[in-house]
């Protein structure tokens, strides 16, 4: 059921009185709703945007012993209010013999790609703006439309740094979409379907049913896809066409004000992308624990919109656990040279998704879903999951405590939230 | 925090006073530019809360630049991050000597950095050529080269000074008028 | 062998093309015709009980009647030194260039070139090092005459109104002179320029590069953007004047600096520092070496994209900046060691306050090799990337952890011992290929690391046996007798070295500053072919440049 047409219906159905299907003016209402799909899409990426930039750098105090934004706003909320605001305000720049009308276009190439991956993102049970029968493969192919954008801002600022910029992120960027398509495909595989609301509905809500523990090719898999996806968005440890200490800002050096904002947007948003395909192909994308989608479709009225919340918000959680992971990854680890860069794609990561894809065609061909042979695979994934996630949350605890013990040392006085290593 | 002699509204308003008018009466001054003067302490805030300042180190002052952005004294609190782009700052903080060599560079690097733009002539060197005055090829004082708003002294300031700096940059930034002088003057 | 042997051997050799040895002097130097120089510092360099292998310094100086070049040379193997002097026409000096018996000859010669106009004959490219191409005379000639302006800019003091806000623009400037080379044909490459702004390059230094694609075919390093004249500044200020500009030399091991300083003119001078100003120093020394270090270290990790390293140890040098602010009153510029001692004493609480410190800071460095020093991307980063042979690293004169990464077993502390560090223990380090090739960029990342260890071992050693009694032996007057001396210290980057001639006044007639990141940066040109740029970021980064050290 695709939500935006449903919504077009009922309101042609109470406003106008007619069947929709008949009625000559139906495109219309339906492109009304479509934009305003599109507007809220679009503010959710900019509340999403936003907000996170203050959470990367609140984060990234904390992992520096630093405080981080904290001034603008209560506890520094605003911050990215204001430099978007200070940016809007901004001079209009265009280097001298760059290409004009390039140069304008390139930010929004950039962002348009990103942005219209958001249109088959599954939000929630039915919070999808086009649920594609093709979702999938629309989503890799408009995420491309990135490679020309970054290209021709290298390109037309006139400036060989931005060439150098431009032309790295074009090679990795083209070159990891092979490993995380890959991945995808074994999703795909999986789920019989390339519609994201196709797999989120093929998996469950509890652990053992998401993709991710079904068998250990898929387990791989999400790696895999999650670490090519860290590529494609230009991320540390792949940073390398935003280089800040070799390139001096890459592919944007010549990019001020309004323009700069919306390569960062774009790159926000990717983030956002990122984790909620990771979510949707593997791990259970919105399915509430214990609560099967069809119920969710039954209930009418109130509960209806419950279920509906329920399952953004559990859509919300998983992926920003994922997006703070990435900003985690960032601000601890160094990036990769671009010859190393393209080694890893191409000699490790490309065979790899050859062997996942082929692993998980002969699993799931071998191993009939429900069977004995099928549950003790995911067991085993589901507990192996859950070791790692244990270790690391006793890794974080015993940090957490060792810094509470230092405070109590050097102040003297006892910190539920302690500063980490004082100064 | 600023005090009335210094608050640009009542100097503005009195230098668009009619010729022959001695003393116009305060509505007649403070009035029209009112929401003008709202409008910009709004949009003021919003250009002081994200102070973009470019990495541009030449000496000792450099290291105390980036010990300011350390842990202790964390410029990022106030919003001010470093770029490595002048494109992308608002602020070029010379820290250290400014030699005749870079002097041109210095000079490149301010006029590629977008408006409303910013400079602070950190230590005695960027103040004034500092402990190498009598030196020949060292420019006395960055404001030769590119106009400077704020001078911050010190050889090496501390990083709580250099603070203050931006503090202080961002009191300037809060009394600046556009919409105002556009409608009262 | 003594300085004195030395002139003998040279004189059965070369007879009387060795004009005189000046035995009077602090440093005995032995002067040689300037025709044959070349062939003695050959000599000098291939003989078997000689074994010259290095080439410390080459300071020109202005005396007047005629322009003299100074050259300073150390054996490793044979640990001996000597001075060679050669004198040359004021009017139109040359003499032969020794670029072909030791490569590092190259910038020391340009930079001699540059400053006194003095012409080497068979350089490869004599061009100007430290002042701009369009320079006009030769600053450190004692009858220099500064310009009235440069480039529209005026020289000196309140010579002209500053720079109105927003009225800049109106004021006609010429279009900055990008610095192209005046190369031969490039056909099918990029020439890129990297810096003087760059966030790469540890301070102002600019790269000429010109890269096919992201290989480098070659990197020439652009000097001078900091030169400050330190060097004429000296002549002019009595010998404790110049203390303050030695901080400025290398700002981020200003005791060393400092020290060199001491040293030399303790030396004219004749003057012993009591012992407990000997520890006072070694403590402010190793204390500095650490801050250097972590500096080093830090933007390293940096250059390569870890940037929370970096602020980590940005963390940690505010807690010596402490310490260094409790001894001497200041953050980084310290100006601490006086003739005869140090300035201020370090008392009891500041000792306790260090030893509390150490024991703060050795898990630190643990933690820190467990977050970046042996994570795996990183150690790939850096592991076999600019290999420097041990004789490339003794031709080009690297000094320092660079020297010792690349297998040379030398270390002033222990080879040539000064102050105290002789009553010390402490291991030298020198590299052993942890994680891919001897002497390459991992090998100098990780001797850094160790030495900041072997520090906190000095630093325990020298609290615990800091003597009582007084720390300066203040001189009555500091008014030297004519004599000439060299004097060195080990710094964070290496030799960090002063050549002092005094003259019998107060001021000091010539003092030229040796220091390790002037021959680092000089080997940039040499190793550059065939490393893809981001290599070239880490190759400047492990050899840890500062740029006054280069251009002082």
């Amino acid at each position: 059921m695709n939500v935006v047409h449903h919504a077009a219906d009922r309101c042609i159905r109470w406003a106008f009185g007619v069947d929709p299907a008949a009625w000559p003016w139906t495109w219309v209402v339906e492109a009304a709703f479509l934009l305003l799909a599109a507007a809220v899409l679009l503010a959710f990426v900019a509340l999403f945007a936003g907000p996170v930039t203050w959470v990367e750098r609140r984060v990234a105090g904390r992992i520096m012993s630093r405080i981080g934004p904290n001034r603008v706003g209560p506890q520094g909320s605003l911050q990215w209010l204001a430099d978007g605001i200070k940016c809007f305000l901004k001079e209009d720049l265009i280097p001298d013999g760059a290409d004009r009308p390039l140069f304008r276009l390139a930010p929004y190439l950039v962002f348009g790609g990103m942005f219209g991956a958001f249109v088959v993102l599954p939000f929630g049970a039915h919070l999808v703006a086009a649920d594609l029968n093709v979702g999938l493969l629309y989503l890799l192919a408009v995420t491309s439309l990135v490679v020309v954008g970054l290209l021709m801002a290298g390109w037309s600022s006139r400036s060989k740094w931005a060439l150098f910029g431009g032309v790295r992120s074009a090679a990795q960027l083209v070159s990891y979409e092979v490993p995380a398509a890959f991945a995808l495909l074994a999703v795909a595989l999986a789920a019989g379907t390339l519609s994201l609301q196709g797999i989120v509905g093929a998996q469950g809500g509890w652990p053992w049913d998401w993709f991710v523990f079904r068998n250990p090719f898929l387990f791989v898999a999400f790696f895999l896809y999650f670490t090519a996806a860290i590529a494609e968005g230009n991320r540390t440890p792949f940073d390398l066409p935003e280089a800040e200490s070799e390139l001096v800002a890459g592919y944007n050096v010549e990019y001020s004000g309004m323009r700069y904002l919306f390569f960062m947007f774009a790159e926000w948003a990717n983030l956002w992308i990122m984790s909620a395909v990771a979510t949707a192909c593997f791990l259970g994308g919105w399915q509430v624990p214990g609560v099967p989608p069809d119920r969710i479709a039954a209930a009418e009225g109130w509960a209806f919109v419950g279920g509906e919340a329920l399952s953004f918000a559990i859509f919300a959680a998983k992926a920003s656990a994922l997006v703070l992971l990435v900003i985690q990854l960032r601000w601890t680890l160094p990036r990769l040279r671009v010859d190393q860069l393209m080694i890893t794609c191409w000699k490790y990561l490309v065979p790899l998704a050859f062997a996942v894809v082929l692993g998980a065609l002969v699993l799931l061909a071998l191993v009939p879903e429900g069977g004995l042979a099928d549950s003790i695979l995911r067991a085993t994934l589901v507990i192996f999951g859950a070791a790692v996630a244990l270790l690391y949350g006793r890794r974080i605890r015993q940090t957490y405590l060792a810094d509470r013990d230092l405070y109590r040392r050097m102040e003297g006085k006892d910190a539920w939230y302690p500063p980490y290593r004082l100064p | 925090m600023t005090d009335e002699s210094r608050d640009p509204l009542l100097k503005d308003g009195a230098a668009a006073a009619p010729a022959g008018d001695a003393s116009p009466p305060i509505e007649a001054v403070v009035y029209p530019g009112a929401i003008a003067t709202r409008l910009d302490h709004f949009l003021n805030w919003f250009r002081k809360s994200s102070i973009w300042y470019l990495l541009f180190a030449t000496a000792c002052c450099g290291i105390e630049l980036m010990q300011t952005g350390g842990p202790r004294t964390d410029l990022d609190r106030f919003g001010a991050v470093f770029r490595a782009s002048p494109r992308q700052s608002d602020l070029l903080i010379v820290a250290g000597t400014i030699t005749y060599k870079m002097a041109d560079r210095v000079r490149l690097l301010w006029a590629q950095m977008a408006e409303p733009r910013y400079v602070i002539a950190m230590g005695s060197c960027a103040n004034s050529g500092g402990l190498f005055q009598r030196s020949y090829s060292v420019v006395c004082g960055v404001d030769k080269v590119v106009p400077v708003d704020l001078y911050l002294p010190g050889c090496p300031p501390r990083p709580e000074a250099l603070n203050e700096a931006i503090l202080r940059l961002q009191e300037k930034m809060h009394a600046e008028r556009w919409a105002a002088k556009r409608k009262g003057g | 062998m003594t300085p004195a042997e030395i002139h003998d051997r040279l004189r059965a050799r070369f007879g009387d093309d060795v004009v005189a040895l000046h035995a009077d002097l602090r440093d005995p130097a032995i002067e040689l015709r300037p025709e044959r120089l070349r062939d003695a510092c050959r000599f000098l360099r291939d003989d078997d009980d000689l074994r010259f292998d290095f080439l410390r310094s080459v300071a020109g100086v202005d005396r007047r009647d005629a322009i003299e070049v100074v050259y300073h040379l150390l054996s490793y193997p044979r640990r001996h030194t000597v001075v060679l002097r050669t004198r040359l026409d004021r009017d139109r000096p040359s003499v032969p260039s020794v670029h072909d018996v030791w490569p590092t000859a190259d910038w020391h010669e340009r930079e001699t070139f540059d400053l006194l106009g003095v012409d080497f004959a068979g350089h490869p490219r004599l061009r100007r090092l430290l002042l701009p191409e369009d320079w006009v005379g030769h600053p450190l000639r004692k009858d220099y005459e500064r310009p009235a302006e440069y480039h529209g800019i005026p020289v000196g003091r309140d010579a002209s109104p500053p720079v109105a806000r927003g009225g800049g623009g109106d004021r006609p400037r010429p279009r900055p002179a990008m610095h192209e080379p005046k190369a031969e044909e490039l056909a099918g490459f990029l020439r890129l320029n990297m810096g003087p702004h760059h966030p790469a390059t540890h301070g102002v230094i600019n790269f000429l590069l010109e890269t096919d694609g992201e290989i480098l075919r070659r990197a020439v390093p652009d000097v001078g953007y900091l030169h400050r004249g330190i060097e004429k500044l000296a002549e002019s200020n009595a010998y404790l004047g110049t203390m303050p500009y030695t901080d400025r030399v290398d700002y981020l091991g200003a005791i060393f600096a400092n020290h060199a300083w001491a040293l030399a003119v303790e030396r004219l001078l004749g003057i012993e520092v009591p012992p407990r100003g000997e520890y006072c120093r070694v403590i402010a020394a190793e204390l500095n070496r650490i801050a250097s270090h972590l500096i080093a270290t830090g933007s390293l990790a940096m250059d390569l994209g870890a940037f929370t390293p970096f602020i980590h140890w940005i963390r940690e040098r505010e807690k010596i900046n402490d310490i260094m602010e409790r001894i001497c009153g200041a953050r980084l510029t310290y100006n601490y060691l006086r003739f005869g001692g140090v300035a201020r004493d370090i008392d009891g609480e500041t000792v306790d306050m260090i030893r509390r410190w150490l024991d703060h800071f050795d898990p630190i460095i643990d933690e820190f090799n467990r977050l970046i020093g042996e994570n795996e991307i990183f150690v790939k980063r850096l592991a076999r990337i600019a290999v420097i042979s041990p004789e490339d690293a003794v031709a080009w004169g690297l000094v320092g952890p660079n020297l010792r990464a690349s297998g040379v077993d030398w270390d002033l502390r222990r080879d040539q011992p000064y102050s105290v560090y002789p009553e010390l223990e402490f291991d030298v380090v020198v590299g052993r290929g942890w994680r891919g090739q001897v002497g390459d960029a991992y090998d100098r990342f990780w001797c850094r690391m160790l030495e900041m260890r072997q520090s906190v071992r000095l630093l325990r050693q020298a609290c615990e046996k800091l003597p009582p009694g007084d720390f300066w032996a203040k001189p009555k007057t500091v008014k030297p007798a004519a004599n000439e001396v060299y004097a060195c210290t080990e710094s964070a980057r290496g030799e960090l070295g002063v050549f002092v001639i005094s003259d019998g006044t107060d001021k000091p007639y010539r003092a030229k500053f040796r220091t390790g990141s002037f021959t680092a940066m000089s080997i940039i040109e040499r190793l550059s072919p065939g490393l893809l740029l981001a290599d070239l970021v880490a190759l400047i980064g492990s050899l840890d440049v500062v740029a006054p050290e280069v251009d002082r």
